[in-house]
């Protein structure tokens, strides 16, 4: 229910799910420790604002993906720490994302490139979660019909612009 | 070229989201969900190792400790205490959806002890509720206390004080020197706000929202709809 979360509990239950994807996304196990403490205290935070018409699951999958994009666009901006440098930082074998963990490298450098919120968001679920574009839609609250709108641009965009990764 | 991952998903559709791997584990699908989900399994080497691998960093995780700063949300929060102080009238049940633990709502003002407080904001004047005023991102908001022997004002979110705030004990309203500017999380702001007649240190401010003794103190607190 609404303005009910036990969030120790729910660390409990979902701290694996949550650290398990930001380690996925963020390709740092000490960056994801500390990202995944951060969602945990931003849901207790903002408890107040979960109006329950999504799960806690739901809920923490969503706002942990918009915390680790933000992180690694904040990171893109600090020229003392690229992503592109972060390579050579260990990595629990976590994943469990449908593309291996170079290829989410090159979805993520390149949504992070020049795509707007909401198409990153739509990219990362369907390509890298495998979810329909329904199931985006139902989780970002838009019409399936809309991520797929969002897909196609950005498939026309990647697709024409040839990015250096391809080339690997 | 096609991009790897494009290639890539032209395989993998019909495969079972990460999300759904992830409530299957935690019981959350239904049952028909469920069974299906079991079905794509027994049939799909790259999603029962995608389940493995969610498994495994589960075992993993278990034997892990709660980080401290997670384990002391245990304690009972701020507005917890509060709802607990004070019953909440059924017939303010109504209310819950905007204003989850608030122990007392009028005009999205709870009170405990207090007399209002006044909100203002920055081009707007007098915030009022009650006529449709909502704030957004980047308002500044400004409190506005009543006449009394005030010497300190506590304004906190509801989890954490943002700070006491030093006023003079005055028979006129007076500003609090303090200001808020609005951020764009989503939501209602949330603030809570004690008066005090004496000094008091952080740990006895949070004392004070649990304490049936409030001699010489009142506290607000205050839900102010936001418009992104």
């Amino acid at each position: 229910m609404a303005g009910e979360i036990d969030v120790t509990a729910a660390y409990r239950k979902y701290g694996d799910m949550v650290l398990g994807r930001c380690r996925t996304l963020l390709y740092n196990d000490a960056d994801a420790t500390e990202a995944c403490q951060e969602i945990f205290l931003k849901l207790h935070r903002y408890r107040f604002r979960y109006r329950g018409d999504a799960s806690i699951s739901t809920y923490l999958f969503r706002i942990t993906t918009n915390h680790c994009l933000n992180q690694l666009r904040s990171r893109r901006r600090r020229p003392e720490d690229p992503v592109e440098d972060m390579s050579h930082v260990s990595l629990s074998p976590v994943s469990d994302a449908l593309i291996n963990r170079v290829e989410v490298r090159q979805l993520v450098d390149q949504l992070l490139a020049g795509c707007d919120e909401r198409t990153r968001e739509c990219v990362i679920y369907h390509y890298m979660d495998g979810m329909t574009h329904k199931e985006v839609g139902a989780l970002m609250g838009i019409s399936g019909a809309a991520v797929r709108k969002r897909l196609f641009k950005f498939r026309g965009k990647v697709a024409h612009k040839a990015p250096s990764w391809m080339a690997s | 070229m096609t991009p790897i991952f494009l290639q890539y998903t032209e395989v993998t559709m019909g495969h079972i989201s990460t999300l759904r791997l992830h409530k299957l584990r935690y019981g959350e699908l239904d049952p028909e969900e469920q069974a299906e989900v079991m079905r794509h399994l027994s049939n799909c080497e790259a999603c029962s190792s995608r389940l493995s691998a969610q498994e495994n960093h589960r075992a993993a995780f278990e034997l892990m400790p709660v980080p401290e700063a997670i384990q002391a949300l245990s304690t009972p929060s701020v507005w917890q205490r509060l709802s607990r102080g004070w019953l909440l009238a059924p017939v303010l049940a109504a209310a819950l959806a905007l204003v989850v633990l608030s122990p007392v709502t009028r005009d999205g003002v709870s009170t405990k002890g207090a007399s209002d407080i006044e909100i203002l904001v920055e081009d707007l004047g007098v915030f009022a509720r009650d006529e449709g005023d909502v704030i957004r991102p980047g308002d500044r908001i400004q409190l506005r206390i009543p006449p009394g022997e005030w010497v300190e004002v506590w304004v906190g979110d509801g989890t954490t004080w943002l700070g006491g705030f030093p006023v003079t004990p005055s028979e006129a309203w007076q500003l609090v020197p303090f200001s808020l500017e609005v951020d764009e999380a989503p939501g209602p702001e949330q603030l809570v706000v004690l008066l005090t007649n004496h000094q008091l240190s952080e740990a006895e401010a949070h004392t004070a929202l649990s304490s049936d003794d409030l001699s010489g103190i009142e506290i607000q607190a205050l839900t102010l709809p936001k418009e992104l």
